[in-house]
């Protein structure tokens, strides 16, 4: 259920951050710079959660997978 | 006066031979390091490349690219950054602008420089810094050089759908940059913590004021402007005292409530450009360093980095306007209303216009758009003196302070980049699919909106866009119409379409 809401939010942020879970999304440039702020802030808005700063990390926002991994761990 | 910023180099050499010039997260320099790799590099390009030559250097920013920069300038040259992110359509449109009798670039970036539509030679800088010492050569170069000679070009959005160079030279760079480290009193004890990119003008201040003073200035790595912590842990590490950044990046610490982390207490001093600072944010910042100065920095490239400046009073609050301040003393600011009429009462609003010694020799093998806003100053008739129009509007208010209000044209800024509408519509029109396009910016969501008819699909529009342009100027929204609003005189229509799908 939550990973769906997760697959939402980030598929609403940007459609290439879905179309394939376990690409890495730091290496394709896919997620650059002021885009991980704009996602955090988008998933904190959405799923009501509160994402510390030392979680916005690089392992944590390679992938889409890792993203949900994340998240569920704090919901 | 100096009228090469070599002399500055040279002269801070002398003083503090053996004190850290540049580190990044590879390697350091001193002072005198510097002066000599840069001397060698000078030395393997000199009969390369001819005076004023404008030489492209495709290399991330880092100890070596300052090499090559005052390499290029030590062989009579001037530089311009070629940024990696940068697509490779992109690239070549500059490259074909520049033409260039060489590129530099590094053994990271070779195979991708290989595969540019440039006909010219690609030397490795790793090679040229084993060039044999001309020094002999380099004076020579130098005898000839005045302080109106190029020094840069930063390339910046044009509305044409072309990158447009813009050309500053030697002296504009020493006067402001005199004037930058005096006001905000950057010394050789100060640890600058590099942000900016160095195709990007903020980044001129960070270099010069280095090279003018002796501080040090300490390079952050782009790949840790994604993560709050890995900045706040950076400025730990580096011991920042001064900090001159785009206001998306300081953003970025505390939107993500980064100073539950860690509170950077080396840094005293703040300054940032490129976009209005959010009051929420500049509250937040100074709350974490209550000591610090903070300053808000004002002024497009084409008149060497800055043309204002406020120095941020210890009382603003919530609901305080953050005004643009005062011009720095190497230029003049004028407001020009309806008609070229000077405006000079408070709260009327007008164009800035910019004249002094801060302004840019004009856009790079432009005439036609130097001639556009490099112009007579409309109130003198008697002799040459040039104003350059920025586009902006502010006002006055009732204690002489300059206010920021808006733009006149299509031009926005989006995560502190100077973005023309025009050039993103141009590319996306080269889809044979879409008949026509509109590009608005939506403030409230930081988005760029890309509107347009035709039966071209999103996906198809972005992926034709990610071999043209820069990641930041590809919109985030794109609306499909089945006609487009157009208005009496069969323009498009952007005011009902900003009512319509970006005010609701």
């Amino acid at each position: 259920m939550m990973r769906d809401k997760i697959l939402e939010v980030l598929k609403a942020e940007n459609e290439e951050l879905v179309e394939d879970l376990n690409r890495d999304l730091l290496e394709s440039g896919i997620l650059d710079s002021f885009d991980i702020v704009n996602l955090v802030v988008a998933l904190e808005e959405a799923l009501g959660i509160s994402i510390d700063v030392e979680m916005v990390s690089p392992e944590n926002f390679q992938t889409a997978e890792s993203i949900i991994r994340m998240i569920e761990g704090i919901a | 006066m100096e009228r090469n910023v070599l002399q500055l180099l040279e002269n801070t050499a002398i003083k503090y031979p053996d004190k850290t010039a540049v580190t990044d997260s590879r390697e350091s320099v001193t002072f005198r390091e510097l002066e000599y790799n840069s001397k060698l590099v000078g030395s393997g390009l000199a009969g390369l490349i001819g005076s004023g030559d404008a030489i492209p250097v495709y290399m991330e920013k880092g100890v070596k690219t300052l090499e090559a920069f005052f390499g290029i300038v030590y062989a009579g040259g001037c530089y311009s950054l070629l940024a990696p992110i940068q697509p490779e359509e992109r690239c070549n449109s500059i490259l074909q602008r520049l033409d260039a009798p060489v590129l530099i670039t590094d053994r990271e970036h070779l195979d991708k420089a290989g595969a540019f539509t440039f006909g010219g030679k690609i030397l490795l800088i790793e090679e040229l810094l084993e060039s044999v010492m001309e020094e002999n050569a380099l004076a020579r170069i130098r005898e000839e050089s005045i302080d109106r000679d190029p020094l840069y070009i930063n390339f910046t959005s044009g509305s044409t759908g072309v990158p447009k160079g813009v050309v500053v030279g030697h002296g504009s760079v020493i006067n402001f940059i005199r004037h930058f480290v005096e006001i905000f009193h950057i010394t050789a004890d100060d640890i600058i913590g590099n942000q900016a990119p160095f195709d990007f003008d903020v980044s001129v201040k960070d270099i010069y004021s280095m090279l003018l003073t002796g501080a040090t200035l300490y390079l952050i790595p782009r790949s840790c402007f994604s993560f709050a912590k890995k900045l706040l842990d950076e400025l730990e590490k580096g011991q920042v005292t001064v900090m001159v950044w785009a206001v998306s990046a300081l953003c970025l610490i505390t939107s993500l409530d980064g100073f539950t982390y860690k509170i950077p207490h080396s840094v005293k001093k703040v300054l940032f450009s490129g976009e209005v600072m959010p009051m929420k944010h500049l509250l937040a910042w100074k709350s974490a360093l209550p000591e610090a100065m903070f300053v808000n920095l004002y002024g497009p490239t084409e008149i060497t980095c800055n043309c204002s400046y406020y120095i941020i009073p210890q009382d603003i609050g919530e609901g305080d306007t953050l005004p643009i301040g005062r011009h720095f003393p190497n230029v003049r600011i004028l407001l020009l209303g309806e008609g070229d009429r000077p405006v000079t009462g408070t709260g009327e609003t007008g164009e800035i216009c910019v004249g002094g010694f801060g302004l840019a020799l004009g856009y790079y093998g432009d005439r036609e758009k130097t001639d556009c806003v490099f112009v007579q100053n409309p109130l003198n008739g008697k002799y040459r003196d040039m104003l350059y129009r920025t586009g902006d509007l502010a006002y006055y208010r009732d204690d002489g302070e300059l206010v920021y209000v808006g733009r006149r044209d299509a031009q926005v800024k989006h995560m502190g980049h100077r973005i023309e509408m025009g050039e993103i519509e141009s590319c996306i029109l080269q889809n044979p699919d879409v008949r026509r396009v509109c590009c608005l910016y939506d403030e409230e969501r930081q988005q760029i909106v890309a509107f347009y008819q035709g039966d071209a699909v999103e996906k198809e529009i972005r992926d034709g866009l990610k071999k043209k342009l820069i990641k930041y100027m590809i919109p985030g929204r794109y609306v499909q119409l089945a006609q487009m609003p157009l208005n009496a005189n069969g323009k498009i229509d952007r005011k009902t379409l900003r009512k319509d799908y970006i005010e609701t």
